[in-house]
């Protein structure tokens, strides 16, 4: 292994295929994982078995090296990051020499390896699964030729800021000075800074346990649930962060809409009846999307049929969940369940209620991912209730433009009670509660 | 002891291919699949019959059945081919020979058709995928009831 | 694609290849593909038509298109001759023709084109961008992909 960064450049450049390459790092083992740092900030890397040892300083502070006249420090970053190091058969160290803020910093590692290069757009956010240290100094995850490495952000471990309460290290406080270093713990000490990184883990939970998203169409709820979140755990002297997808489930109870997994109730029926058009006498189209086991769709055909009983009704009803939707065309109802204004589309079975023939022969039940290309022609109406926030925002923003495109003029979209969309186009509109947009091609 | 196959069997079971004065039925194999021919083929060869023509589609089918006039006894027609379809062929031949005995060989989803091959005067049907039992079956039951 | 159609293909798929293979066929969860190119290398495919649009499309390896003729004409392929080709194409036309006949039962009017056989070189398929429906079934001669895309006549 070369102890010579221009050498492993070289290698690097021999085998790679430099295309689309927009960020390369130098990569090395750390206890037992894969991390690497920004070759911008690498100045070279050295393999040296001395140390001129300080006194009274961190434990992570090996001491300082003379690297041809220019006196630096020796961080052992296994020891600041709290890893067994690796045995080694020589008394050398592998030791990358940073340059940070005009300052050069010697940090140990377990082994370096070789010069990555990646596309800088496929970096991911850091989440702590990847890594027992502080989140704080991961600028992102990686992956490249089946390994992941963790991006270290060096300029936040060693660099000016994250020594707003510790003093430099100098080459003139090492005589003898005791050197306070940098504390591992998060040096942003103030509670706001404190809230924000909590509320930016369990934002990367929810992603990861439950694919659920936080962007702007969710975060008026997610301010509040936030802090309910906080008051609870801590009432109960359980930690604020979520340790799974149990807990994360438990997170979001409180996002699903109104009427979830039953019809809609006689309250959101009157106020539906002042949104959705009556008399229509050509077609009504309405797609809806998440319908689950159908209790949505069965509460808006009804509604939709019985305010245009004229009308060609077509409802396209989709759910991705092949096991929920697969039980929708043919869904059982106990007779109290029923809503008053269903009633008219409720026929006594054998084994308690089914849902009219009439009804049912206007709604298709498709299995079908929205992401995906429908076939659908314009319609008037979409519901997608506690979809959008499954989706990531770039997601989200194409799947909302598509819905914009698919609606007539004057179209209604409704969204999830907890959700809220700001598009050119759309127009928000309120009525008996019941939030919902209206395509108003004027305004585009 | 004797076994049961030392004595001489006198209910020998005739091969369903031969007549009854011992000579082979002849069979022109009407089919656009390779294989489904090649099926009918070996099942109908081991049990004595005699293929005399294949066809790929129903021109040819019809074609073969003018040559080979009166020397074919029985036509399996296939119902989905190209060119011509078994039905139309079938109507065809029966036009030229009334007495044409034909069995049409149908894929699931297409009861439509098989119902008009009868009308038009198809003598029987078998659906894939073809079981050898179920086909010399048919077969033999269409050649004892002429 | 309608829920009602999906269960018809996938017994029709298990029936014949149970049926004409005579072995352990296991099916895999079924998913959706965004677009519906096929991708093992030898692929059937059967058009719908009727009340619905659409296709149906057996996909499978090369491999495994050779063991299954092997198998169904209890001789050994060792190329993918007319015969061969001949004999996925009866094998995609039992499945279609089963699903079709179950799905006419629940009162649904699909007609079926002729199969054409398409294998690794000459793939063109222009229907890429349509949702397509698919059942993995993993049997003792490799895996195969029952590809199916149905839209409902506007």
């Amino acid at each position: 292994m070369s102890t010579d960064l221009w050498e492993l450049k070289e290698q690097y450049n021999k085998a790679e295929n430099t295309d689309q390459i927009d960020y390369k790092m130098v990569s090395f083992s750390l206890g037992g994982k894969d991390y690497g740092i920004d070759i911008m900030k690498v100045k070279e890397i050295l393999k040296v078995n001395k140390f001129t040892y300080v006194p009274n300083s961190e434990p992570y502070v090996r001491g300082v090296y003379n690297l041809r006249g220019d006196i630096i420090s020796i961080i052992d970053l296994r020891t600041m990051f709290r890893v067994n190091k690796e045995e080694r058969t020589d008394d050398l160290e592998d030791i990358i020499v940073l340059s940070i803020d005009d300052k050069r910093i010697g940090v140990i590692v377990d082994s370096i390896s070789k010069v990555v290069g990646v596309q800088a757009s496929t970096i991911q956010e850091p989440h702590p699964i990847f890594s027992n240290i502080n989140i704080k100094y991961i600028r992102g995850i990686v992956d490249k030729d089946s390994r992941i490495y963790i991006i270290l952000d060096v300029d936040r471990i060693f660099g000016d800021e994250a020594e707003e309460e510790s003093e430099q290290i100098t080459a003139t406080e090492i005589a003898g000075k005791s050197v306070p270093g940098m504390v591992e713990k998060s040096v942003y000490r103030s509670e706001e800074k404190e809230t924000d990184i909590n509320k930016d883990f369990i934002k990367e939970t929810l992603k990861t346990f439950i694919n659920f998203h936080i962007t702007d169409i969710n975060k008026k709820w997610f301010q509040s649930r936030f802090s309910e979140w906080v008051q609870v755990r801590r009432n109960a002297g359980e930690n604020i962060q979520l340790s799974g997808a149990g807990d994360a489930g438990e997170f979001i109870s409180s996002f699903y809409s109104n009427n979830t997994g039953r019809f809609f109730d006689q309250k959101t029926f009157v106020a539906l009846k002042k949104i959705i058009p009556t008399g229509a006498r050509g077609n009504y189209f309405v797609w809806d999307i998440g319908c689950g086991n159908g209790y949505e769709t069965y509460s808006i055909a009804a509604i939709v049929k019985q305010q245009n009983p004229d009308a060609a009704i077509k409802v396209w009803a989709n759910d991705k969940d092949l096991l929920s939707i697969s039980n929708a065309p043919n869904l059982s109802i106990s007779t109290g369940s029923v809503p008053p204004y269903l009633n008219a589309f409720v026929t006594e079975g054998t084994k308690g209620g089914v849902i009219s023939q009439e009804l049912k022969d206007i709604i298709y039940f498709e299995y079908h991912d929205v992401k995906n290309h429908n076939p659908y022609p314009d319609v008037d109406l979409i519901i997608c209730r506690d979809v959008l926030s499954f989706f990531d925002y770039n997601e989200q923003f194409r799947i909302t433009s598509e819905f914009f495109d698919k609606l007539k003029n004057n179209g209604i979209l409704i969204i999830g009670d907890n959700e809220s969309i700001d598009f050119d186009g759309f127009e928000e509109c309120e009525e008996g509660g019941i939030v919902y947009y209206r395509k108003n091609e004027g305004r585009k | 002891m004797r076994a049961k196959m030392d004595y001489p069997n006198i209910n020998t079971k005739r091969p369903d291919g031969l007549k009854p004065d011992g000579t082979s039925y002849r069979v022109l194999i009407v089919d656009d699949s390779m294989f489904v021919a090649k099926q009918i083929s070996q099942i109908l060869s081991s049990e004595g019959f005699d293929i005399v023509g294949t066809a790929k589609d129903g021109l040819e089918g019809l074609e073969k059945y003018k040559e080979l006039h009166p020397n074919v006894d029985l036509v399996t027609m296939d119902i989905t081919m190209p060119n011509m379809d078994g039905v139309t062929c079938l109507q065809k031949i029966i036009e030229f020979d009334p007495a044409a005995v034909i069995i049409m060989i149908s894929a699931l989803g297409k009861q439509e058709l098989v119902k008009q091959s009868l009308l038009a005067g198809a003598k029987n049907y078998i659906v894939k995928p073809l079981d050898r039992v179920k086909v010399l079956e048919r077969i033999s039951t269409v050649l004892k009831s002429i | 694609m309608r829920v009602e159609y999906i269960n018809p293909f996938v017994e029709a798929a298990f029936n014949v290849l149970k049926e004409v293979l005579n072995a352990d066929i296991k099916r895999g969860e079924l998913y959706l593909k965004s677009t519906s190119q096929p991708v093992l290398g030898v692929a059937t495919i059967i058009g719908l038509a009727g009340d619905v649009e659409g296709r149906v499309l057996i996909d499978m390896s090369h491999e495994t298109a050779l063991k299954i003729a092997s198998e169904m004409n209890m001789e050994e392929f060792k190329v993918l001759d007319e015969l061969g080709r001949a004999t996925i194409t009866e094998l995609a036309n039992m499945i279609t023709g089963q699903a079709v006949t179950k799905l006419h039962d629940l009162g649904f009017r699909f007609d079926l084109t002729p199969p054409s056989i398409v294998t690794g070189k000459d793939m063109v398929i222009s229907d890429s961008g349509v949702e397509a429906l698919i059942v993995p079934i993993e049997l003792p001669q490799g895996k195969i992909e029952i590809n199916v895309a149905i839209k409902e006549k506007a």
